[in-house]
């Protein structure tokens, strides 16, 4: 595998902020590492709830969400982003990530505009290359 | 050795501090000559450090200098000038004159010796003259120096004490005294002694005191006429620097104080002095309510002022001749004694090398006056013992919490902290307290720690290049190898085929509809076409936007998991032509999907984590099947596939072969297919034949006949004129009509920009 060249392609995210939503230590750990390594600023929470009161404070450009949370899961999160006061918070685009891709099919992501989806095992350099896609688009 | 190096990494950081902390406890215990060495050092250093301090006036010496050697000839001198010096002093309002000076034999005066001779002349020759008999007599006694001294010293107004040392060992003194000698010396001494000795233990034997062998004193004429004596030896630790001052010596049972102590004692009047000794070693000397502390063997830490001259001086010689201004010895102590260098009473101290023993005395008189004394409190070793065991403990604590870089701050902060902390209860408190033992442990841990993070770091390193190196971007593998504690890796290689497709163009809709719109139209294409994904037993990896990819093969293992994703791609074409249909009369937009298809080995995530996280990029395999999807609009095709995915599939499925590419990224050029149909369906006639003379074109491209190979594209390009590979090879074909290509050209073609 010596002719791959990645490092020249891994996504620059630079002066992005990116919001993460993972009750997973080790996961949760692993995506701010990834992102900032990308160059991109993380908050990252362990709970929906967390992250939902700090939404006015990060004002993400992309946030990533586990959808198997505690209490308030992924979906929840994401029907009260998209009903969240501020318009731009509203807007802000989203990345379901689950190990569990059997409970949670596509359909219903994507009409409460879940811009993306990840099944876990995630691949980090590709979490970098959506986020840097989803930003763009938005 | 292997072994023990396995040892050590079994090691945790706890242990290993309990290990540093343990060393140096022992070490401390044990008194290692070097670390005691850098002590004394870091003693004189806390000096050196607080700086000079003015004494106070007490105190002022008189001072046989090179000045006086050079105005009153080598010494030693007749005494009678001595004898003069003290009539001066005691005209001058001294308070009290102590000399740093022994008078233990007689003064060789060369007057007396040749009025010897003159007498014993007289004697032979039996002359009977009484006249000159009585002027011999009247001469000797005039001549006798030692008895002017005597005499001096008891007219003078202040009291004077004579100084006197004593010779250590029997050794030192080269010959055994008589019991009878060494009595008639304790006995000149018997005023000079320890009035009062307090001691909780009644045997002095069990107190580590300072043992002599005997004192070398006096004349007696001169010791009865002075007030008392005092020692003045001094002794240098064992690096040669003078540090301490020792107020009690023992001869039998007979306790006697040093010079200074005994002046600054008449200089306050003579209070009540007692030598306090309890079982563990003498705890220092009551002088009225003064308390002047001692280590257990009776010695004073001196606290020097300064350098060599911090106390005023006047040469004897200006004394001798008047020339002093009034007032200068006015209720002083003058302390007399020798400072010129061929005298050899120079020591080595903190504040130098070239320190005179007379000024040790002097700065002793002024510690006792001004009470500021230096010690080592009782409680010194429990301090060092808990800064022992507390320095390395506290960076043990932090060390493995902290990055490599705030670690050297701690260590540095914890190492400036200590300093400051002894340095300032030396300067404020006059506490010596030990800085190197807790210093060398905090250091010792520090390294420790360090060291074993180091090799235990690499051989966690090691582990996880050499596993990850192939599937993860280098700089995301250093990245995740700096993170504490490292992860949790691991992970399994499957051969699977991977699909990309992304929706061609849907984002650029989106100002003819609204979001909702885009959203709703986004909803049901990717419903249709996930469909097709499970119904092809894949896995929807993931979404992003417009782009979707799937895998087959895993997690259920399927033996043809590479037609599975062909099926499911021409069934996905299906899908979204019928879909098309729908929406044309409703005015949705016309959808066109690109698809890249591709097999190869594959890391697919972390078996042993709960949470099934992978660590990684997916592999170079994956890559190729994106930059596949990318390549269609390159060659105007819906569908392409990778050389391993097309070799497995091209008995069930009708492929072309579209070209030789070397996509960004990758340096080995990989054939690619079009994926037309199943094999048996049926193809459109005209397709058939484009089919064929596209094959004999590509033929021709890369023998180099341009011209025979645009032909044929073109031909092709006349029978079907929508057939996208076609029209890209036959614009190839024309450019290299124009512009020839390079000798070492391979028949590649460069992906230069990503799909």
């Amino acid at each position: 595998m010596s002719d791959t060249a990645p490092a020249a392609q891994f996504p620059d995210l630079s002066g992005l902020r990116v919001l993460v939503v993972e009750d997973d230590d080790d996961g949760r750990r692993l995506l701010i590492e990834v992102l900032e390594f990308a160059g991109a600023t993380v908050a990252a929470f362990s709970t929906a709830y967390a992250a939902l009161d700090e939404l006015n404070n990060v004002q993400p450009h992309v946030i990533i969400c586990d959808l198997a949370l505690p209490r308030l899961d992924g979906l929840g999160f994401l029907e009260a982003l998209r009903s969240h006061s501020d318009p731009k918070i509203r807007q802000t685009p989203m990345i379901a990530v689950t190990a569990y891709s059997d409970l949670y099919g596509p359909k219903e992501l994507i009409s409460l505009r879940c811009e993306g989806y990840m099944a876990k095992p995630l691949s980090l350099d590709r979490v970098c290359t959506a986020v840097q896609k989803l930003a763009l688009a938005s | 050795m292997k072994r023990r190096f396995k040892t050590l990494l079994r090691m945790n950081p706890a242990a290993l501090t309990f290990a540093a902390i343990l060393v140096a406890l022992i070490a401390f215990l044990v008194e290692v000559p070097i670390l005691d060495f850098i002590e004394l050092k870091t003693y004189d250093l806390r000096f050196l450090s607080r700086g000079q301090r003015p004494p106070s006036p007490a105190v002022v010496m008189a001072v046989i200098d090179e000045k006086s050697l050079d105005a009153e000839g080598r010494w030693p001198w007749p005494r009678a000038k001595l004898a003069a010096l003290v009539d001066s002093l005691s005209k001058a309002g001294a308070r009290i004159i102590a000399f740093d000076i022994g008078f233990s034999e007689a003064d060789e005066n060369s007057q007396l010796a040749i009025l010897d001779q003159v007498s014993k002349r007289i004697d032979r020759s039996k002359a009977n003259d009484r006249k000159l008999a009585e002027f011999v007599e009247q001469s000797r006694q005039h001549a006798d120096n030692d008895a002017r001294l005597a005499e001096s010293i008891r007219r003078s107004s202040a009291p004077v004490i004579l100084g006197y040392f004593f010779h250590m060992t029997k050794a030192s003194l080269n010959y055994g005294l008589t019991p009878d000698e060494l009595e008639r010396r304790l006995k000149l001494l018997a005023k000079s002694k320890y009035p009062a000795v307090m001691s909780t233990t009644p045997n002095l034997d069990s107190v580590p005191l300072i043992k002599a062998y005997a004192p070398e004193t006096n004349l007696p004429a001169l010791t009865e006429a002075a007030k008392a004596s005092g020692f003045y030896t001094l002794r240098s630790d064992w690096d040669g620097v003078l540090r301490w001052m020792p107020l009690v010596i023992r001869i039998g049972d007979d306790l006697f104080p040093p010079l200074p102590l005994l002046a600054a004692w008449q200089y306050l009047d003579r209070p009540g002095l007692t030598v306090r000794i309890e079982s563990d070693g003498v705890q220092g000397v009551q002088m009225g309510d003064r308390f002047i502390p001692t280590d257990e063997r009776g010695q004073l830490l001196v606290n020097y002022l300064g350098p060599a001259n911090t106390f005023p001086y006047v040469s004897v010689t200006d004394i001798l001749h008047g020339n002093v201004p009034e007032g200068t010895f006015k209720n002083r102590v003058v302390l007399v004694g020798a400072t010129a260098i061929g005298t050899h009473d120079l020591r080595t101290t903190p504040f130098g090398p070239v320190y005179p023993g007379l000024e040790v005395h002097a700065t002793v008189i002024d510690n006792i006056v001004t009470r500021s004394f230096m010690a080592r409190p009782d409680w010194s070793k429990a301090y060092d013992i808990a800064a022992i065991v507390l320095l390395p403990a506290l960076i043990g604590i932090a060390l493995p919490r902290l990055s490599p870089l705030r670690g050297v701050l701690a260590f540095v902060v914890l190492f400036g902290a200590y300093i400051l902390v002894t340095r300032s209860l030396f300067v404020s408190g006059g506490m010596w307290l030990n800085m190197v033992y807790p210093l060398s442990a905090l250091s010792l841990n520090y390294t420790a720690l360090t060291a074993f993070h180091y090799l235990t770091e690499q051989r966690e390193r090691k582990r996880i290049k050499g596993t990850f190196r192939q599937y993860v971007a280098p700089l995301v593998v250093e990245e995740m190898l700096k993170s504490p504690g490292g992860l949790k890796l691991g992970g399994e290689e499957k051969v699977l085929t991977v699909l990309f497709s992304d929706l061609e163009g849907f984002t650029s809709h989106s100002e003819r509809y609204t979001p909702t719109q885009m959203v709703e139209m986004l909803a049901e294409y990717y419903n249709h076409v996930t469909e097709e994904v499970f119904k092809h037993q894949g896995t929807l990896k993931e979404y992003v936007g417009d782009e979707l990819m799937a895998i087959f093969g895993a997690p259920l293992e399927h033996a043809d998991h590479a037609e599975r994703a062909c099926a499911a791609a021409l069934a996905m074409r299906e899908r979204r032509l019928a879909l098309a249909t729908e929406w044309g009369p409703s005015g949705r937009p016309m959808l066109h999907a690109r698809t890249g298809i591709n097999t190869g080995p594959m890391l697919v995530g972390n078996l042993g984590s709960r949470y099934r996280f992978a660590y990684g990029v997916l592999g170079d395999q994956v890559n190729l099947a994106s930059r596949l999807e990318g390549l269609n609009k390159v060659y105007g095709t819906d569908i392409l596939l990778g050389e391993n995915t097309a070799r497995v599939v091209e008995a069930r499925f009708l492929l072309r072969e579209v070209d030789m590419v070397r996509v960004k990224g990758r340096k080995q050029a990989v054939r690619i297919y079009e994926l037309l149909a199943r094999t048996g369906s049926s193809l459109p006639p005209e397709l058939e034949k484009a089919l064929a003379a596209y094959g004999q074109g590509l033929q021709a491209y890369r023998q180099r006949s341009w011209a025979e190979a645009l032909e044929l594209f073109t031909e092709a390009l006349a029978i079907r004129p929508s057939d996208g590979p076609s029209r890209t090879m036959a614009d190839r074909c024309e450019g290299f009509l124009r512009t020839p290509c390079p000798e070492d050209w391979d028949g590649v073609f460069d992906q230069l920009f990503k799909g």
